[in-house]
């Protein structure tokens, strides 16, 4: 039903802490799991596939009219349509608690980052945001991790970027491959020894040592960019840099778990 | 994996430094440096795996080159975060191969362009 993989989707917040309040459902057949919003579609779509289509062209429609600014509500970009969505999800046959349920789990960045048009990341939304203060001070695994590609960075000339911070998570158990550097992040979200964060760009600054940051490609970047943060607004890769915080793509942040 | 190398260097360059690995996790790579007088550098790299994008200088220029196609250099201002006054993207033969780039400083714009425009397999 919608995108699946890459940056901008839905997906990408699975496991991340939020601060949304995603309600978990009660109702057998229809509940929240750990993909929030994702969860529950699934399981409209597996109920509703033809009544969902619709549903769908509705939302991408009231979403891309949010996205343009045409919606004037805050926090629920279909309400002006909320009409057309409710009639649509009768059609289905959903209950009005089904209904009242999807309508207070759709934020306008979780929608919009599910149909792929929006990366709440990049753009520091409010959906699963880590403020500055919760990120701590990182692991002493972080610091190890930090500390030993600091050691290893070179003084020039740049553009092995993805080279020495892939060979610096294989000194600490950490196996990620591939041609260029955005290509890390998938692979990061299914590593144990990290949990993906949304932290807003003003933020980068702050991320506690160990915290690698991916830069998707595009906006004629073709390679994209990751770092290791080391915890006192400088980055290593194969250089030591000022934090990366406008690349022009959107970004992914993993924090050590250990 | 085919080393790419300038056809001819400036006057007073010599190499002071080879790096050549294959990593069995990460594959092969090369970094060759060429030192010229004051400070003049001049470095040329490859690998099959691990590149970033390069940063965008203050302007960039494109080139051409015979065997890798078209490039772009960028070239940097000295109060720039980066190392090095000029710095191409990187090039491949074709698609799948290994990329190459070429960099340095204290060199003047036009011969960085020669240079790379010049860059060939190590015969």
């Amino acid at each position: 039903m919608f995108a699946s993989g890459g940056f901008n989707n839905l997906n990408m917040m699975a496991g991340m802490p939020t601060t949304t309040g995603i309600p978990t459902g009660n109702d057998p057949g229809f509940m929240a799991g750990p993909n929030g919003l994702n969860d529950v579609m699934k399981q409209l779509d597996q109920m509703f596939s033809k009544q969902m289509k619709s549903m769908n062209d509705l939302l991408k429609k009231m979403l891309g009219d949010a996205k343009n600014g045409n919606a004037t509500s805050g926090m629920f970009p279909c309400m002006d349509l909320s009409g057309q969505m409710e009639s649509v999800m009768k059609m289905g046959g959903l209950t009005n608690q089904m209904i009242a349920k999807v309508a207070s789990m759709v934020t306008p960045e979780a929608s919009l980052a599910a149909l792929g048009g929006f990366n709440g990341l990049s753009q520091g939304g409010s959906a699963g945001t880590v403020s500055a203060a919760s990120l701590g001070n990182g692991t002493a695994w972080g610091r190890s991790l930090a500390s030993d590609a600091l050691n290893h960075s070179v003084k020039g000339p740049g553009g092995w970027c993805y080279k020495y911070v892939a060979q610096a998570l294989a000194r600490h158990g950490v196996s990620v491959h591939g041609g260029s550097a955005y290509m890390a992040a998938d692979q990061l979200a299914t590593k144990k020894e990290f949990r993906e964060v949304n932290v807003s760009q003003a933020d980068l600054k702050k991320l506690p040592a160990g915290a690698i940051v991916v830069w998707n490609k595009g906006n004629g970047h073709v390679h994209g960019h990751i770092s290791i943060s080391l915890g006192d607004g400088r980055e290593v890769s194969d250089l030591v840099r000022n934090q990366t915080t406008n690349y022009g793509t959107s970004y992914r942040v993993f924090l050590p778990n250990k | 994996m085919q080393v790419f190398v300038p056809a001819e260097l400036p006057e007073g360059f010599l190499v002071q430094s080879v790096v050549a690995e294959d990593s069995p996790d990460w594959g092969a790579s090369y970094q060759i440096v060429f030192e010229g007088p004051e400070g003049a550098e001049l470095t040329v790299q490859g690998t099959v795996n691990g590149v970033g994008d390069v940063f965008r200088g203050q302007s960039r220029q494109k080139f051409q080159n015979p065997w890798l196609g078209q490039g772009l250099m960028e070239f940097y201002e000295p109060d720039s975060e980066e190392p090095v006054d000029f710095h191409s993207h990187w090039l491949q033969t074709g698609p799948e191969t290994p990329f190459h780039c070429l960099s340095g400083k204290g060199l003047e714009p036009e011969q960085a362009l020669h240079l790379a425009e010049s860059l060939g397999p190590r015969q």
